[in-house]
């Protein structure tokens, strides 16, 4: 092996011997000469010998009258003499090795795992604040004290580790769970009607309901009561002394109530619409800093903007190196008239929002009436629904 | 001249004086008088130098012969 490597650094030259081999080589061997690869085919010979010392096989070739024709080479010499002649693939292979090196001294790309409430784009956000970023400093930067600053700077992270992975950082992290909020158990209280309506579904976690599904109350009335004394069996002697219990009332009463809306739409309205061409900027954006490709100036007065970015993923890794188009649309705001169905529409929309304003959480309107009045002016919507919603309502019990 | 075989393998002559015939079936080597013939299958001159020369193959027979000193 050794042997081997040696001939291929040096360079090698396969020698056909033709008239007296062996005298010839006999005499070569005792002038110092020393050959490899020895083939015979019928009255030929190939040996090979180093590469520099083939020229001065000759005066040998000539004294013991034999013929020497050079039927192969190799080895490293022959290759960097190709080299010589191209300087310029050296010189960039060098530079090539040379940027590598240097790049190689930067991380190239984070990613973010085991984010669920939070987004990848706010802890990336934070981790930038903490040096974490494609195009830090390999040895500038440390993962687990940018580790602990990033957990401090991001709420409801109970774990986090930031791991390296050759040029890549990993932020891995795990999301708190919310503490359940303690409910205060020290007061009196009652649940009463918040609307009038008609009872649908009764629940009683604590206290005694007083209304059942079907029955009509009427706003303010109790419906889950927090005092209350000890119900006779029917079907037993009744006790000596009823005990009473106070305390206070959870549960969840929904009902079927009615509520009547009204929105009101001005038939004249402003709004932004494009003028004149998109104007477009490309960038290079590299380890972070962006190279811009052009100049360009952002048009006066309103406009609405929009970025496409292209980041190269060979082998399904996100490269620092993105193409990056930002996009410019001049606008110019004006005055417009909506048509009847246009108002409608808009009406429709603005008692959507009300009703979502107004309704508790959970509630939902199961049917509804509506009334449009459509003027030059405007129009108004009235709206008369049924609506399915909690009317439970916590009334405290005050003691003088 | 020291001839060493190891098995039936490899065959080093040291301080022989140069090469006579070599073929994939014979190699013959020179030492003073004295000619060695080494006989076998798929035989291979390894190194020749001035004064030793290696021959690897299946080696099946040596023969020695005394002739008179002179070149081959």
């Amino acid at each position: 092996m050794t042997e081997r490597l040696a001939h291929f650094l040096l360079g090698w030259a396969q020698v056909e011997i033709q008239g007296s081999w062996a005298r010839f080589l006999n005499g070569a061997a005792r002038s110092g000469w020393e050959f490899w690869g020895f083939q015979r085919e019928g009255d030929r010979v190939f040996v090979r010998c180093r590469a520099r010392e083939y020229k001065q096989l000759r005066p040998l070739a000539r004294r013991w009258k034999v013929r020497l024709r050079l039927r192969g080479k190799g080895g490293l010499p022959f290759y960097t003499a190709r080299l010589k002649k191209r300087k310029g693939l050296a010189a960039g292979v060098l530079c090539g090795a040379v940027v590598y090196w240097f790049l190689s001294g930067f991380y190239w790309g984070v990613t973010v795992t085991g984010a669920e409430t939070l987004t990848p784009a706010q802890v990336l956000a934070a981790a930038a604040e903490n040096g974490v970023i494609a195009g830090a400093s390999r040895r500038g930067l440390d993962p687990d004290m940018a580790a602990r600053a990033l957990q401090n700077d991001l709420p409801g992270v109970s774990w986090l580790a930031v791991n390296t992975d050759g040029c890549f950082l990993e932020i891995s992290l795990r999301e708190s769970l919310e503490a359940p909020s303690v409910e205060e158990d020290d007061h009196w209280s009652n649940l009463v009607a918040a609307r009038a309506g008609t009872v649908l579904t009764v629940e009683a976690e604590r206290g005694r309901p007083l209304v059942r599904a079907g029955d009509t109350v009427e706003e303010g009335q109790l419906l889950v009561t927090g005092l209350y004394a000890q119900e006779e069996d029917p079907y037993s002697p009744p006790p000596a002394e009823p005990y009473q219990i106070l305390g206070p009332a959870r549960g969840s009463v929904r009902a079927l109530t009615y509520r009547e809306f009204a929105v009101e739409v001005s038939a004249q309205q402003r709004e932004a619409i494009p003028v004149g061409e998109v104007q477009r900027q490309a960038s290079l954006v590299l380890f972070g800093v962006r190279i811009p490709l052009g100049f360009f100036q952002e048009p006066e007065g309103p406009c609405r903007s929009w970025k496409e970015i292209k980041a190269w993923t060979p082998l399904g890794r996100a490269l620092p190196l993105v193409w990056e188009e930002q996009y410019v649309q001049p606008l110019a705001e004006r005055e417009r008239t909506l048509s009847p169905d246009q108002l409608r529409e808009a009406a429709l929309l603005a008692l959507r929002r009300e009703q979502k304003k107004q309704l508790p959480v959970g509630s939902k309107v199961v049917e509804e009436s509506l009334s449009f009045t459509v003027t030059e002016e405007g129009c108004v919507l009235r709206a008369q629904c049924r609506c399915q919603e909690e009317i439970g309502m916590e009334q405290r019990i005050e003691v003088n | 001249m020291e001839l060493r075989i190891v098995g039936n393998r490899s065959a080093v002559a040291d301080g022989c004086e140069g090469i006579v015939d070599y073929g994939e079936s014979q190699v013959v080597l020179r030492a003073g008088r004295l000619r060695v013939t080494i006989q076998g299958e798929a035989l291979q001159l390894k190194r020749l130098t001035a004064s030793a020369a290696v021959v690897e193959g299946k080696i099946l027979q040596v023969a020695y012969t005394y002739g008179e000193r002179g070149m081959a």
